[in-house]
């Protein structure tokens, strides 16, 4: 007589096998010893997987249970914002706006320092007059998107064709009048004794200007060379900005280096290598320069705001100079109307003739990070940063304790919360940059969004401190218990911080982490509202 | 000796015990009604989760996301048939959902495997393996499992499906759901075999 297999007799014992079948099994068990012990086995094991798969016990975590008095967590997150708040006030008065008022009363007059190095509103007119050109890209985009919905009807070759012809057709379209010249090209010249009635936009290898711009010069390229007469501001991104003629508003240069041998009425401001005010030069306005090495030769009428690895002046200077550098020294030409503030490594060095309002006030500061003092003053720094993160974990975990495991929690995921984490860094930066340059007005909103930034990295590591302790120590309930190893994970945290090139690294990577287990948390507090209900 | 196939107490109270006033009043709006409801299955869905997914957490997210769908789909829900049943298929679904979004390719894996053939066990041998297990040894070996194979063994033997639900669940044919639950019993022996000849070799682990 044959066996069954074993799927048939599991299929007999679920109920599963059609009966003259099942029958026929049945029958044949009670006979076969085999046959008999493979369903008594296949049953041991059905009855095995039941019980253990019940029992077991897993408590209902503390997030899923039905939210206490959500009355008090409403007060709790008004307080926190509340607090975030006042934080950021107290940011905005006691370090912005000081800041801003001892940049403008170094003759900085003109408005905040942000508003300076950030172009003004020059840039913005250019952009403006490029409107044109993005409606017409908008509605291009507009148009893909119909095509993309009428996808089905057409054929897919079809609809890459109407793309490229809208295309075609918006490059083939005569430029719109617009309010800027816009020119392309590897060479532009503007030969002297022609004038532009208006904002010139100029990319190219080389560009030159000999003539006369009734507006603003902004230009992208290798070398800019302004010999001609401008009668608005001056804007370069380039390696070398040469402005030679003159020009009657201001000139700011992201460059490599940036010479000035002819007349500016206004501001200079140099993002650049090498910043030289040559012996011809004539500047009505002020000076901001962030660079390696800065010359001033020639005639600046206003003040001097610097952060250089050194200057030398040997010019004139009308009003104030505030800098920050390794070395500065000052030539037997040089002639500084205004009081001289110089932090720097080294004591300054003023040749005899030179002729000064008043003597330098010098700030020494250590030059040499490596330095055992500069050491140990960081590893202070870091202990204070410390202590400051294990009270805001206090904090939090006495205010909003499920927040605070949620964040933990979310922390233990570690790939999701990296990658969630590192792509919203990213998009922070993004939408401050793009707040800063593009909206001016939006200056204020900009800075604000940069200041929730400092809250946001004091829970990342918080969140990753926790997370450490708990893995090092094991969970536990109970707040004590949680703060001691909250403590001990931020204290490697932070610890790890201090070791050189690694600590940089691995706070980046805590930055990004925390701050994607923050975001989860947030995400998953928004849904478990929607899902657990409110105790009654 | 052993001769019942299923256990007598369920996971949850069986059907009889089911508060039907209270899921009346929940479909009909009643915000109260919904929490209690909440109160009375979250640990049961939670704990169903956290026999097939494999972390704490995502069984956390999974029990959250299933009440939103469970309020949403309250309406569709016949009140004719067991609430309880009808509970675990949409949390089957939803879990078995979200682990084919996530482990696409170990799914294809064990779906090029179904056809081996497979090795008719010895009685004797299969006995004395079960006799040897704990539920904690049961459960770690359950979580090696690959998807597929622990969520059909926890549809039929944590969550009581029949072999038609089971079906629909996974998207297969109901005449393999026999063969899918074999194999994950096949499946199982292999490790627990194997978890069982690492642990005489280090012995006194507990």
């Amino acid at each position: 007589m044959n066996h069954f297999d074993e799927m048939t007799c599991l299929l007999y014992l679920e109920g599963e096998l059609a009966q003259p079948r099942a029958a026929e099994l049945q029958s044949h068990a009670k006979e076969c010893a085999a046959c008999g012990a493979m369903l008594h086995a296949l049953r041991s094991e059905s009855l095995l997987l039941t019980t253990s798969l019940r029992e077991g016990d897993d408590a209902l975590p503390a997030r899923l249970f039905a939210r206490q008095e959500s009355g008090a967590a409403r007060w709790a997150w008004l307080l926190g914002f509340a607090l975030a708040g006042a934080g950021s006030y107290m940011v905005w008065t006691g370090l912005i706006v000081p800041w801003q008022e001892s940049t403008s009363q170094s003759g900085m007059g003109v408005g905040s320092l942000l508003t300076m190095l950030f172009f003004s509103g020059a840039l913005w007119k250019g952009w403006s007059s490029m409107i044109d050109t993005i409606q017409a890209a908008a509605l291009v985009t507009l148009g893909v998107g119909a095509l993309a919905l009428l996808r089905g009807r057409w054929r897919r070759r079809a609809t890459f064709a109407a793309v490229l012809a809208a295309l075609a057709l918006l490059v083939a379209m005569p430029q719109p009048a617009s309010a800027a010249e816009i020119h392309k090209g590897s060479t532009y010249v503007l030969p002297g004794g022609q004038e532009v009635h208006d904002d010139l936009i100029v990319t190219g290898e080389s560009i030159r200007i000999d003539g006369t711009v009734d507006g603003d010069v902004i230009a992208f390229g290798h070398t800019i060379t302004v010999n001609g007469h401008v009668k608005g501001d001056v804007i370069g991104f380039a390696q070398f900005l040469r402005v030679g003629g003159t020009v009657d508003g201001n000139v700011r240069g992201f460059v490599n280096t940036l010479t000035v041998d002819g007349s500016v009425a206004k501001n200079v401001s140099a993002f650049a290598q090498n910043t030289e005010l040559n012996s011809d030069s004539k500047v009505g306005g002020s000076l901001i320069a962030f660079s390696q090495e800065c010359v001033l030769d020639g005639k600046l009428g206003g003040s001097v705001l610097a952060y250089d690895e050194r200057t030398d002046i040997e010019g004139t200077v009308g009003g104030g100079v505030e800098l920050h550098a390794k070395e500065l020294s000052i030539g037997s030409t040089g002639e500084l109307e205004g009081p001289v503030q110089f932090t720097g490594a080294q004591a300054p060095s003023v040749a005899q003739g030179a002729h000064l309002a008043s003597p330098v006030q010098f700030v020494q500061v250590e030059p040499d990070e490596n330095k055992p003092a500069a050491r140990a003053r960081a590893a202070a720094h870091e202990v204070l940063r410390y202590g400051a993160a294990v009270l805001v974990g206090l904090l939090l975990m006495s205010i909003l304790p499920g927040f605070y495991l949620d964040g933990v929690r979310e922390a233990r995921r570690f790939g999701l919360a990296m990658g969630v984490g590192s792509l919203s860094l990213v998009a922070f930066i993004l939408v401050i940059i793009v707040g800063l340059v593009l909206l001016f007005a939006g200056v204020g909103g900009a800075l604000a969004i940069a200041l929730a930034y400092v809250p946001m990295l004091y829970l990342a590591q918080i969140f990753v401190g926790g997370w450490l302790g708990d893995i090092i120590l094991g969970e536990k309930a109970g707040i004590g218990a949680q703060l001691g190893h909250l403590a001990l994970g931020l204290l490697i945290v932070h610890g790890v911080a201090l070791v050189p090139f690694l600590g940089v690294l691995a706070s980046g990577v805590v930055m990004a982490w925390g701050a994607g287990a923050l975001l989860l948390a947030l995400y998953h507090r928004s849904r478990s509202i929607a899902a657990v209900p409110a105790a009654a | 000796m052993v001769e019942a196939t299923r256990t007598p107490d369920g996971p949850v109270p069986a059907a009889a015990s089911e508060p039907t006033e209270t899921i009346a009043r929940a479909r009909s709006g009643d915000a109260e009604a919904w929490g209690e409801l909440y109160r009375h299955y979250a640990a049961a869905v939670y704990r169903f989760c956290r026999r097939v997914l494999r972390t704490r957490e995502d069984a956390e997210d999974a029990t959250m996301e299933i009440f939103v769908k469970l309020r949403d789909k309250l309406g569709q829900y016949d009140p004719e048939r067991s609430f309880t049943a009808w509970l675990y298929r949409v949390s089957a679904n939803h879990c078995w959902d979200s682990l084919r979004r996530r482990r696409v390719r170990q799914d294809l894996e064990t779906e090029d495997s179904d056809s081996l053939p497979l090795e008719h066990p010895d009685p004797g041998q299969l006995e004395q393996l079960i006799a040897q297990q704990s539920g904690d040894q049961m459960r770690t070996a359950l979580a090696k499992l690959p998807e597929r194979a622990r969520m059909a063994l926890v549809l039929r033997y944590y969550a009581d499906m029949e072999y038609e639900e089971i079906a629909d669940t996974l998207g297969v044919r109901r005449a393999f759901v026999g063969v899918v639950l074999l194999r994950a019993r096949h499946n199982l022996r292999d490790v627990l075999q194997r978890t069982g000849a690492a642990k005489t070799h280090g012995k006194g682990a507990s």
